[in-house]
């Protein structure tokens, strides 16, 4: 919503902007041009830049530190607006001009200042953050143990079948009887999961400690 | 003693041991759905066909489903699909439960059950943690003492007892392939991938015009995996649909094996499941894996004993083990 309503006053601002743009072309305005008609010209322009900047802020959220140097910027461009009102066009003149367009200078600087400096501010903050994560995330994997979830116990209840069974109610099926004793297999997967079995290494690492071995008993035999 | 359960979405096979043999007992894990009438009742009856009454329907269990179905010109239903329960069968739970009870039998004292689960399949979102607790319920209620394994480690543990239960473990079943590289026991990798021979059905009955369960047949009866096939035919399309399946897996378990840092020892590979039964398709395996190559040493390349049974003798030494 904060997104949205300074999203609003950026377009504000930019509309202000375009409107004075389109009235100088429009009135075609001059030194000579009537002084109401620049007056209000450029006093759009005047308010939508600094507007513009303010929605800009909003928009990206830089308020945490840019909020003094933004009031600031504002109020200088508004004063510069309010005194080249009252000065336009009888005192419009050296230095009045400079002073009022150094005060609307000055604003737009503290406006694009503040933006900046809080720019910077929040680059140097998310760089601190990753590297205090990192630091945290190794801390993590290295003392937190496996979690192992319990598993549920399940108890069926009786589905409601209202089935009558027919013939041959015991066991059915195809059966096929093979002379087979799996107790052999059974002992045998005990003694594995008790480590008392061993597993054959590969080929090549056979081939190579025969290698070693026969290499050894040579040298021993010159020697 | 002890049981081992293998729950696949083509078939459900128990296994236990009888004196000196282990004895598996198989039922489809299907059923076909009739409308009652006395006349349909009384010559299932006479039949000895196993059926249940529900309502105004009565519901013909396992492999006497697929006997009527083609009598009675209705197509089979099942409760699982993709390896998991269906879960657009509203019958799927009855159903399950009661072919189970049928299989297991009733339990002689406290009776350990290994029941064979699907691991996660990396190439779909389904999730088998419902499924699993829900066989494990269901077992728990017939007063077995339940357990789930993966279906590629029950692979590994009836196969590779003589290679300390290391290597790797494939069961190519009808909704998925499930894979597992143990090593002593213990699986450092296991992934299930949502393709098998359903898939290969369905896919070449699109190709060909036929019925699945036409497909299906052909490739129970008389498919030999070879390339050199006849354009056009079904065996052709079967061949093509196979070998883009086994491309798949052994793309999958490199990229798989990449990811960890297996052990430096020597991995065999042992192939299950009713969709590894067609002949040749182990050489067809072992010409994909030199061609892809995987990043651990392979020893050998091998079918498993039965590879229908395969899962449920894994469970049951599982089973075994717990017991003890």
């Amino acid at each position: 919503m904060k997104y949205f309503r300074y999203s609003l006053v950026f377009s504000f601002g930019l509309g202000l902007i375009l409107l004075g743009l389109a009235f100088i072309i429009h009135f075609q305005l001059h030194y000579g041009s009537n002084p109401f008609l620049v007056k209000f010209t450029f006093t759009l322009i005047g308010l939508g830049v600094p507007i513009a900047l303010h929605g800009v802020s909003g928009m990206l959220g830089y308020f945490r530190y840019s909020k003094v140097a933004g009031v600031v910027g504002l109020t200088l461009c508004l004063t510069a607006i309010v005194l080249f009102l009252i000065l336009y066009p009888k005192d419009w003149y050296y230095p009045n001009v400079t002073f009022v367009a150094t005060l609307y200078a000055f604003g737009l600087i503290s406006l694009f200042g503040g933006l900046f400096g809080e720019v910077v501010q929040r680059i140097v903050e998310s760089r601190a953050e990753e590297k205090r994560r990192e630091s945290l995330d190794f801390e993590e994997v290295k003392f937190v143990e496996p979690v192992e979830v319990p598993e549920s116990e399940i108890v069926a209840k009786d589905f409601d079948y209202n089935v009558e069974f027919g013939p041959l109610g015991e066991r059915i099926g195809k059966v096929v009887k093979v002379k087979d004793n799996v107790d052999y297999d059974a002992d045998m997967l005990n003694r594995v999961k008790d480590g008392k079995r061993e597993v054959k290494v590969k080929d090549d690492e056979i081939s190579e400690i025969s290698r070693i071995l026969k290499d050894m008993e040579s040298r021993m035999k010159k020697d | 003693m002890a049981k081992g359960l293998d729950v696949g979405t083509m078939n459900i096979v128990c296994s236990e041991m009888e004196g000196d043999n282990v004895v598996f007992v198989q039922q489809r894990n299907a059923f076909l759905e009739l409308d009652y009438s006395d006349l349909t009742r009384m010559m299932l009856d006479n039949a000895k066909v196993q059926y249940i009454v529900r309502g105004d329907k009565i519901y013909v269990l396992g492999d006497d489903a697929l006997k009527f179905a083609t009598v009675f010109k209705k197509s089979v239903r099942r409760p699982m699909k993709s390896g998991i329960l269906s879960p657009e069968e509203k019958e799927a739970l009855p159903i399950i439960k009661l072919i189970l009870e049928r299989v297991l039998g009733s339990p002689n004292g406290e009776e350990v059950v290994c029941i064979s689960s699907p691991a996660t399949p990396i190439d779909s979102d389904i999730e088998p943690t419902y499924h699993r607790k829900t066989l494990e319920a269901l077992v728990k209620k017939l007063g077995y003492k339940p357990f789930t394994i993966d279906e590629g480690l029950a692979v590994i543990y009836s196969e590779l007892a003589d290679n300390s239960f290391t290597g790797i473990g494939i069961s190519f079943g009808a909704g998925l392939t499930n894979v597992t590289v143990a090593y002593f026991a213990a699986p450092i990798v296991s992934f299930s991938i949502a393709r098998g021979g359903d898939w290969i059905d369905e896919n070449t009955a699109k190709a060909t015009g036929m019925s699945k369960e036409q497909v299906c047949a052909i490739k129970e009866s008389r498919f030999e995996l070879k390339y050199e096939v006849e354009l056009g035919s079904v065996e052709g399309a079967l061949a093509i649909y196979y070998d883009y399946l086994l491309t798949y897996v052994i793309e999958n378990l490199r990229r798989k094996l990449a990811e960890v840092s297996p052990p430096q020892v020597e991995f065999p590979i042992v192939l299950a499941g009713g969709t590894a039964k067609p002949r040749g398709f182990k050489e067809a395996f072992e010409e994909k894996v030199s061609k892809v190559g995987l990043p651990v040493e392979i020893s050998t390349i091998r079918m498993a004993r039965d590879p229908i049974f395969s899962v449920a003798r894994g469970c049951l030494i599982a089973a075994k083990t717990k017991e003890s």
